[in-house]
């Protein structure tokens, strides 16, 4: 999936900004990048970027101060907090700078990836059908088919795939399906997600020829029709 | 609570007590003083008297002196007298008969009670010479009335001064449970973690106000603990999870392009960051709950949709290692951080997947109003833990079976302690015969 965003990055590892850059452009996704927060703070109300993804713990200007600032000035733009903090209270505080959504370190490019675009187009049309291939689902009749063939799924398989299918072709991480499917954002050691994914596999793959929901092994799921 | 349980009204009642004995004593002391001084009083009034009789009789004969007493018995206030022959005889006076001689006797100092159909007297024979006794005595009725009244105003006294005293040690005791009370109020944001509460000093400058003054010192030191050993964890987290970020965004990025054998690899070696961040992460949330910086966002949980929410999540998990999971999230009236029960419960489900699995086994989650507080239980049917490593169970990075090779970070149960005592509660390990019961007790809303 290729979005045309323009993005301004905002912080303070020059490294993980590099890396992080380079992912996103191969994503067609354009990057500006500010290394403190008062930088950050003069390119965010100077530019007109789509989202801005802001590290929490910066020195002098921390992205809390620098968002605040931000929204007090009455600009609106999307605010993604990455940050190495990643307890309740300190997400909470995140929200309350202003931000819009909040990344713990260290995170899977797939997960950062799917929040910016998702707050670049947070007015997304509502729909009523999802397909790949010839597998599709009817968010309106709660109906799945695959080939023609009915295929039974419980409420919540049915929300799993509903999810899957909205990011098609993008990997999805154990992270977003704990917190999207189930709602659920604290760490879990066993393999849940992959029960319900290989429970779900049977009923979407195993007896057809081509297989659409593919593992990738230490990053998660992707939904896609080519291996 | 109760004024009468306060330690300063207790303390203040029992001084009273001791204070009214002693008074009590004093006034009865004075009581018989007074008693005898009175009497001694009037006794001596009937010696004058009697002594002036005598005078008319040495001065004018029989004559006179029965015309003194007739004289007396009209006058005399509330006096009794009666002149008599050595057999018996009345000859003057307004006492017409004679008292019993068992009321006469056996008295050491000659006084007797008398009593006539009119009155009662002090009296004493006074004989005048061989052939003459007077019988001489004062109503004491005026002296007993007296006495009485005095008994009864005493009494009073002690009464009233012992109720002033109550009623002063109970406003005293009301005042303090007030103090007190306010000061628990201020104090209960603190119990929450709240610790920048201060505690209001007041203007009077009394002991009050030294204490609340101590404890805000106390609270500001504590704070500034917290807060540096919050600055240090933060610290930590950041300076770990800094690298650990681009590491696995370098790894990510070769996967892209990569062939398939080292696409395995560097899954793997993500998989293996990913253990390590769940122990890190494990690790901070247990000494952030357990040194107590860790904010306690308490709310009303609505336990069957939690339940609900984790079945959701486990009850596949535990159908393909061949049990069932029963969830039993009764609307009992729990308050809590959501946050962290749910990730409880979460880690004691984890816990029977990992050591409690037995198959064709029930596993129960439910919950319970157990009357002080309130229990969460979880309980399985598998091999469980033995009485003796029960306890030893809950410490930091333990594992029971003694081989380090599960997946877990053996803290998981530790986590779930340090929840259980964030909120005021603990956890109890039991045994389910067979199997285990873990017992998550939490305090009742306050």
């Amino acid at each position: 999936m290729t979005v045309d965003l323009h993005l301004l990055l905002v912080e303070d590892d020059r490294a993980a900004a590099d890396l992080l850059r380079a992912r996103f452009e191969a994503e067609n996704i354009r990057v500006s990048h500010a290394e403190s927060g008062a930088s950050g703070l003069d390119a965010a109300l100077a530019g007109r970027h789509d989202v801005l993804v802001v590290d929490r713990m910066m020195p002098e200007m921390s992205g809390t101060d620098m968002v605040e600032k931000f929204r007090e000035a009455g600009r609106q733009t999307p605010v993604l907090f990455l940050s190495a903090l990643g307890e309740v209270d300190d997400r909470v505080a995140g929200f309350a700078a202003g931000g819009d959504d909040y990344l713990t370190k260290p995170y899977a490019f797939a997960e950062l990836l799917a929040r910016v675009t998702a707050l670049a187009k947070r007015a997304a049309p509502p729909v009523t059908q999802l397909k790949l291939a010839d597998l599709s689902l009817d968010l309106m009749a709660r109906q799945a088919t695959r080939g023609g063939q009915s295929i039974e799924l419980n409420t919540r398989e049915f929300t799993l795939l509903e999810y899957l299918l909205k990011h098609q072709g993008q990997l999805v991480t154990r992270t977003m399906l704990l917190e999207n499917v189930w709602n659920y954002s604290a760490d879990i050691e066993t393999n849940v997600v992959d029960v319900h994914i290989s429970r779900l596999r049977a009923k979407i793959d195993r007896d057809f020829d081509t297989p659409l929901l593919h593992t990738r092994r230490g990053r998660g799921f992707i939904m896609m029709a080519e291996a | 609570m109760s004024v009468l349980r306060a330690t300063s009204f207790r303390a203040a009642f029992g001084f009273i007590m001791l204070l009214m004995l002693v008074l009590g004593l004093v006034l009865s002391l004075l009581y018989k003083t007074l008693e005898t001084r009175l009497t001694t009083a009037e006794e001596a009034r009937i010696w004058r008297e009697a002594a002036n009789l005598n005078r008319y009789y040495t001065q004018g004969g029989v004559q006179a002196l029965g015309e003194a007493v007739t004289a007396a018995a009209t006058t005399g206030q509330g006096l009794g007298v009666q002149l008599s022959d050595r057999l018996g005889i009345y000859l003057a006076g307004n006492l017409t008969r004679f008292p019993a001689p068992e009321t006469t006797e056996n008295k050491a100092d000659g006084w007797f009670d008398f009593t006539t159909p009119q009155s009662v007297y002090h009296a004493r024979f006074v004989p005048l010479d061989e052939d003459l006794v007077l019988l001489l005595g004062f109503d004491r009725r005026d002296l007993d009335g007296a006495l009485a009244d005095m008994q009864a105003r005493f009494a009073l006294t002690l009464i009233g001064l012992t109720l002033i005293g109550l009623i002063g040690a109970a406003a005293l005791a009301h005042r303090n449970l007030a103090r007190i009370g306010e000061m628990n109020r201020h104090m209960q944001p603190v119990l929450a973690g709240v610790l920048d509460t201060r505690l209001p000093v007041g203007a009077r400058g009394d002991e009050w106000a030294l204490l609340a003054g101590h404890i805000n010192v106390m609270l500001a030191r504590l704070e500034k603990l917290v807060d540096a050993t919050r600055e240090v964890s933060d610290n930590l987290a950041h300076d770990l999870r800094a690298p650990l970020t681009r590491l696995k965004m370098r790894l990510e990025a070769l996967m892209e392009g990569a062939q398939d054998d080292q696409l395995d690899q560097l899954g793997d070696a993500l998989e293996d960051i990913d253990a390590l961040l769940r122990s890190f992460n494990a690790l901070l949330a247990l000494s952030r709950l357990e040194s107590g910086t860790t904010k306690l966002n308490r709310v009303p949980i609505d336990v069957p949709a939690l339940f609900e929410k984790l079945a959701g999540l486990f009850e596949a998990v535990f159908e393909d290692a061949a049990m069932t999971l029963h969830v039993d999230g009764a609307a009992v009236a729990v308050s809590g951080d959501e946050a962290l029960l749910s990730q409880a419960i979460a880690n004691g489900l984890e816990n029977v997947l990992a050591h409690g699995a037995q198959a064709d086994a029930h596993v129960r989650l439910m919950v319970r109003d157990a009357g002080s507080h309130i229990e969460m239980e979880i309980a399985d049917q598998g091999s469980g833990i033995a009485a003796a490593d029960r306890s030893r169970a809950v410490a930091r990075f333990v594992r029971l079976d003694d081989s380090r090779s599960g997946d877990g970070t053996g803290l998981g149960l530790s986590l779930v302690a340090a929840i259980c005592h964030h909120h005021g509660g603990a956890l109890v390990l039991e045994d389910n015969a067979p199997g285990l019961r873990l017992i998550m007790q939490l305090p009742k809303a306050i």
